[in-house]
């Protein structure tokens, strides 16, 4: 059941109306009951995953909470349960992840030991959204274990926080720090959430039916030409960031609006990231749950950046190279990790000389210029990341990298239009939305409310009447 | 009361936009008039003689007529001396329904026929022109083109439908069958048709409705489209679960005559078999489908209409052996299913290739060509 389904539509507002209905303490039961509801309906196998996950994790947490007290003596007996946790949820994520993947590694090096064995291949089902509850539960776990949460004796909160059903799919994969507490608290309908969620919902719809899927067909033929140009390759990976990102954060704009009309907030993911001036920049404006998670449970715990910088260069590549096989057991995410991890290193290396560089060049040009020429440099760099990303195999990379070497005189301007046409309306809307709008059409007051009516109306013949044939959401595969 | 008003007065204005952005986006993709009416019926019309034809440089979504009146690009009233110009003769199957615009099967076939020669196709189909006028239509249209061959696809639902209405005075559904040869007028439009996004909406939640709910809704619709045109038919003896012997030899007598009057004029003539998607293995598997077109093919049940298309092929099959005209079993080219067919009797691109690659073989061996 996608976010942008009829079905979902139907499943949202017949539980949004009984939800408001029901007093305020059967509120977190019925909401248990519609992420069971909701999961079931992709596969009810899934139930049983998820719950030996919660399960596990509710327990373990409540014993770590309880050692807590007791300081440094239980220290050892703590880090325990948070190995037997950790090593749970991993397990699992592993075995149906990248069982296959791991597999069939492992008897290709063997074979090139001469030693031939037959890879083992499990016919698995990826259960839908573990890579996201998983992470939600570690986060849990984690926090407690550092003292930064108290963990809560309530099953069903715990439940509903984990399985959360408009961020299941593909988060934002919220702290339970931040999600948690709203879950215990009482919650009050108001025309406010109301609204801001129904706007989200509207602009999620309007990013993923009209920008998104619109754009698929053009990417889906630009990376499957047998003898790409350098244009087409250029162009297709600016078309698929594009897409991408109108389809993720589409998605999280579509949960994110769900979760407000319940009287949820949650974690923002993105922000504008195409304005992204550095590949640092970038990672704190895409997939900014994900990116901070690894950097809060992951990148810090190994030393971060304040030792050597050949430590902190470690930690970054094997950050990035994580957050790339999180994606999926495939080698263009793993180089396409590597490839971040390169660009964040050459940054840090290059960033002093850079910032005397660009100092000297300040004086002779404007600073409205250098900016565009740095956020149109990082746009170049993270679109071709995204070339490695969408590949998918690497006969694909390798003829996309060979249409590097052939420039011919110009882009087909079709696909340039296509780009104006369907990326350009995002682009003006967020920029104007964030600069001059107040963060939000609908929250503005420089629009009238007649003027608000023209631009929703616009919007929505755009989404309603120009949408693509409806597709699933990309980071739902992973 | 005031908020309310307000509230009212916002929906109309949203509304209100809807239909201006309506009308703006037709304009961008289609070139289609901000003002004014905008529907299918722009394409198509009688003639004084109450002959149906496709309006000259018309327009409407991807279906576009040119300077003749016929689907395709221009062409020159004068045919060009080294050029052949082969004519298709048919109905919205020809013409081109389902199929993006230049996929229809004749354009497909010019597409594949320019390669080998200097073929000219023209589509001189359109949508419900019955078999009844393709003479009158060749002879007044056509035949000033100057073509050298004919390529027909005749509808045999058309005809046995045609026929079961004439041969009975029932109360008809329609007025026009109880004398086919009164004169029909285009009907006037309502106002309700001159708005742009209502089908626009329509199209939008076929498209959002998950594929079990749009069946049941069609299977409904068309069980009680059949039900009330039943009532209004009066008869007990329809639906037909068979085509009559006397329908099939007016086929015949009708053929002959079209084939005999186009050999006359020197014509290449290549005949078709009508494809269509239903057969005894498939009809469970698209009610939806074959219940649409039974609203529309009344008076033969599902039986009747398998029967219609086995008798007629095989009828059309025997006219070319004994006339020794070639013979195309497009029925066997297009395989059954709905990577071939978007309906009951249109095709989708590729089943239009399938037609087309059939006829291209078929004019390769007329011509003696050497055909890939």
């Amino acid at each position: 059941m996608s976010l942008n389904s009829f079905l979902f539509i139907t499943f949202f507002l017949v539980f949004f109306f009984i939800y408001w209905i029901l007093p305020r303490s059967s509120r977190n039961g019925w909401l248990l009951l519609a992420n069971a509801g909701f999961c079931s309906l992709w596969d009810w196998r899934l139930l049983f995953l998820l719950a030996t996950s919660i399960t596990v994790d509710y327990f373990i947490g409540l014993k770590i909470g309880s050692l807590n007290v007791q300081g440094n003596k239980a220290k050892p007996v703590r880090k325990k349960l948070l190995i037997v946790s950790l090593s749970t949820q991993l397990l699992m994520l592993g075995f149906f992840k990248y069982f296959n993947f791991f597999s069939e590694s492992l008897s290709y090096f063997l074979s090139r030991l001469s030693i031939p064995i037959s890879p083992l291949h499990l016919s698995l089902i990826l259960p839908v959204g573990i890579s996201f509850y998983t992470f939600k539960t570690m986060t849990y776990t984690l926090d407690i274990y550092y003292r930064r949460l108290d963990p809560t004796r309530s099953f069903v909160a715990y439940a509903c926080y984990v399985s959360f059903f408009p961020a299941f799919l593909s988060g934002p994969i919220d702290r339970a720090k931040s999600l948690l507490p709203q879950i215990l608290s009482e919650r009050v309908l108001l025309r406010e959430n109301i609204l801001e969620g129904a706007h989200l919902i509207f602009l999620g719809l309007f990013k993923k039916i009209f920008v998104a899927d619109n754009l698929a067909p053009s990417v889906q033929h630009l990376f499957s030409l047998a003898h790409p140009n350098g244009w087409e390759v250029l162009l297709g990976a600016v078309l698929f960031y594009f897409q991408l990102y109108a389809d993720f954060s589409g998605y999280t704009d579509i949960a994110t609006g769900c979760a407000r009309c319940l009287g949820f907030r949650l974690t923002l993911n993105f922000n504008l990231p195409y304005l992204a001036r550095n590949p640092v920049d970038f990672w704190q404006r895409w997939h900014v749950s994900l990116s901070t998670w690894l950097r809060d449970y992951l990148f810090l715990p190994l030393g971060g950046a304040f030792r050597t910088p050949i430590i902190a260069y470690r930690n970054l590549a094997i950050t990035m190279l994580l957050a790339g096989l999180w994606h999926g057991p495939l080698l263009t995410f793993f180089l396409w990790g590597g490839y971040f991890a390169v660009l964040l290193i050459g940054y840090r290396i290059l960033q002093p000389g850079l910032k005397r560089w660009g100092r000297t060049v300040r004086r002779f040009l404007r600073k409205g210029f250098c900016r565009s020429v740095k956020i149109l440099m990082t746009f170049l760099l993270i679109s071709l990341g995204w070339v490695i990303f969408r590949a998918g195999s690497w006969s694909t990379l390798k003829t996309m990298a060979r249409g590097l070497l052939h420039w011919p005189a110009g882009p087909s301007p079709t696909i340039i239009l296509k780009l104006c046409l369907f990326a350009g309306p995002l682009i003006i809307l967020e920029v104007l939305e964030k600069s001059v709008l107040e963060g939000s059409i609908y929250r503005t007051n420089r629009l009238s409310f007649w003027a608000k009516t023209v631009v929703y109306a616009i919007l929505f013949y755009l989404w309603a009447f120009n949408g693509a044939s409806a597709q699933s959401f990309i980071y739902a595969q992973f | 009361m005031k908020a309310t008003l307000r509230l009212t007065a916002a929906g109309l204005l949203f509304i209100a936009l809807l239909e201006i952005c309506a009308r703006i986006d037709d304009g961008i993709k289609w070139r289609a008039p901000f003002l004014g009416l905008y529907s299918v019926n722009n394409l198509f019309d009688f003639d004084d003689e109450g002959i149906p034809i496709n309006i000259p440089n018309s327009s409407f979504e991807k279906w576009s007529n040119n300077n003749i009146g016929l689907r395709g690009p221009t062409i020159s009233r004068n045919k060009p001396p080294d050029r052949m110009r082969i004519v298709c003769l048919g109905t919205s199957e020809t013409y081109g329904t389902c199929e993006s615009q230049g996929q229809e099967w004749p354009a497909q076939l010019g597409r594949m026929l320019k390669e080998v020669g200097p073929f000219e196709i023209i589509n001189a189909a359109g949508p419900g022109f019955g078999f009844q006028y393709y003479r009158r239509f060749f002879e007044k249209y056509i035949l000033p083109l100057n073509p050298d061959a004919v390529l027909i696809l005749a509808n045999p639902f058309f005809h046995a439908s045609r026929y079961i209405r004439a041969s009975r005075i029932v109360n008809s559904l329609r007025p026009q069958i109880r004398n086919p040869n009164r004169q029909r007028r285009t009907p006037r439009p309502s106002l309700i048709s001159h708005l742009r996004i209502l089908p626009k909406i329509k199209r939008s939640l076929r498209q959002i409705l998950p594929a079990h709910l749009k069946r049941m809704y069609y299977v409904y619709n068309f069980k009680k489209q059949i039900a009330r045109k039943e009532r209004l038919l009066h008869s007990a003896e329809l639906p037909l679960d068979a085509v009559p012997e006397s329908c099939l030899s007016v086929y015949r007598d009708e053929l002959r005559g079209l084939l005999d009057y186009l050999k006359g004029k020197g014509m290449q003539v290549i005949l078709g078999s009508y494809p269509s998607l239903m057969n005894n293995d498939n009809i469970d598997q698209y009610p939806e489908i074959f219940l649409g077109f039974r609203a529309i093919s009344i008076e033969f049940s599902f039986w009747g209409d398998m029967d219609i298309a086995k008798k007629y092929n095989e009828a059309t099959r025997s006219l070319a052996q004994q006339m020794n005209l070639l013979f195309v079993d497009t029925e066997e080219a297009v395989p059954k299913d709905l990577f071939h067919f978007c309906d009951n009797v249109h095709f989708t691109n590729v089943g239009a290739q399938a037609v087309a690659r059939a006829f291209s073989e078929a004019i390769c061996q007329l011509y003696q060509l050497r055909c890939r």
